[in-house]
């Protein structure tokens, strides 16, 4: 996909296709999220103005990607096909897969590489992260599948309290709670260093 | 039964949850789960940006184009140098190794694609209209080979000079510019000619080789009229 397609790429009509169970849209929209997030940084990076974290750059890009969508959305008539709430889950999918899917794709394509101690290491971490955040999300769905949810939407959706709160008509304490909790389990599963 | 859930919330918020009278009985009664609770409730002040960055961190690290360098093409050349950086790719220098004679080519490589099959499908299209191209002030294409990592990339002929952009901060004199602009026409001219376009002429995609002519590089974005 060169990158005149990628600014054409027809989100909305992809989102609608997916409502309609069409497997290959989910896949477009995940080649032209990752191809977005890699254009974003990579462009910061050779502009070498950014003073801007890459961690603020990965959010902002995943938070305008979320934004194009709706906004192109809600101007069509597949508004009414695709909620608010469905379209934020379809995309913090579409996120947490790019993301995940990067992580296991540099695994595999990198395993006949000759030996970089660089790489490798990279490897290595980036196979045992993927394999630690997939069991972190199924034991958090095992014991409180709105955790996960609630995490998802903010993280891989960009979406702050206030609006998870209002997509899932819960109460901003009650999303607040669920993202203490949540972020709690994640970091446990990853096997962070403790702070009491 | 008491979810950990709740258990957490209940004591999350307490300064010292560890010595509190739920945990304790909890340890005695249930220390599975106070030994999960625990794990959970250690993790209670850390910021939300840990997470984040433990997840994005990687994507951002892994599009280091140095890595590239020492890899060999069709074990014929080995990438010596990254001599550019685009939007979509990386270009580097490699050296033929084969020992039956001296050469030097530019490789680039599609480092925006989520997979190599999508690198492939863009480098395809690119040399499809390079090979369209046969002129003295446009990059040749020479072939579409794969790395020792399996990696594809498209290479083409290596042109020694610096970018447009780098030349015109020498101060050429008015002659020397005019013959770099009036080269750079004739190769656009070529191109439209054949029904070529661009799309993406910038001082970053123009060589001025060592003779002063314009050279252009970098097809990424041009598109095809057969009409």
């Amino acid at each position: 996909m060169s990158l005149s397609t990628l600014r054409k790429a027809p989100i909305t009509e992809l989102i609608v296709q997916w409502k309609a169970g069409q497997q290959s849209s989910f896949n477009e929209l995940f080649t032209y999220c990752h191809q977005q997030f890699k254009h974003e940084v990579r462009k910061q990076k050779l502009k070498q103005v950014n003073k801007k974290k890459p961690l603020e750059l990965c959010i902002q890009t995943t938070t305008s990607i979320v934004h194009d969508a709706y906004l192109k959305m809600s101007t069509h008539r597949e508004q009414t096909i695709c909620s608010r709430k469905e379209l934020y889950l379809l995309i913090s999918q579409v996120v947490q897969s790019v993301i995940y899917d990067h992580y296991r794709k540099s695994t595999s394509q990198k395993r006949q590489a000759p030996a970089q101690n660089e790489s490798e290491q990279a490897e290595e971490s980036n196979a045992e992260l993927h394999a630690k955040l997939m069991l972190a999300d199924k034991s958090l769905t095992d014991e409180k599948p709105r955790c996960t949810h609630v995490l998802h939407l903010h993280i891989f959706a960009g979406l702050s309290v206030e609006e998870i709160a209002e997509i899932l008509t819960l109460s901003v304490r009650t999303i607040h709670n669920d993202l203490k909790f949540a972020k709690a389990w994640y970091l446990a599963e990853l096997g962070d260093e403790v702070h009491l | 039964m008491i979810s950990l859930y709740e258990l957490f919330g209940l004591l999350s918020d307490i300064e010292q949850p560890f010595n509190s009278a739920v945990y304790r009985q909890l340890k005695n009664s249930n220390p599975e789960v106070a030994i999960k609770l625990h794990a959970l409730l250690s993790q209670k002040n850390t910021s939300i940006d840990t997470l984040l960055e433990k997840l994005y961190l990687p994507l951002v690290a892994e599009d280091n184009a140095e890595l590239r360098i020492g890899r060999e093409i069709n074990n014929k050349y080995k990438i010596t140098a990254l001599i550019g950086q685009g939007g979509m790719s990386d270009v580097y220098q490699a050296q033929r190794i084969d020992g039956l004679i001296e050469h030097t080519v530019a490789v680039k490589y599609f480092s925006l694609a989520e997979s190599f099959t999508t690198a492939l499908t863009m480098i395809k299209k690119e040399a499809q209209i390079l090979a369209k191209l046969d002129h003295h002030y446009i990059a040749s294409f020479i072939d579409i080979g794969h790395d020792d990592n399996d990696e594809p990339n498209i290479m083409m002929e290596y042109i020694a000079g610096q970018t447009l952009f780098s030349y015109l901060k020498t101060t050429p004199d008015t002659i020397a510019l005019a013959h770099v602009y009036s080269t750079l026409a004739e190769a656009t001219t070529y191109a439209e000619r054949q029904g070529v376009f661009h799309g993406d002429i910038s001082q970053n995609n123009v060589l001025v080789d060592i003779h002063g002519n314009a050279n252009v590089i970098d097809f990424d974005i041009a598109t095809y009229n057969n009409n």
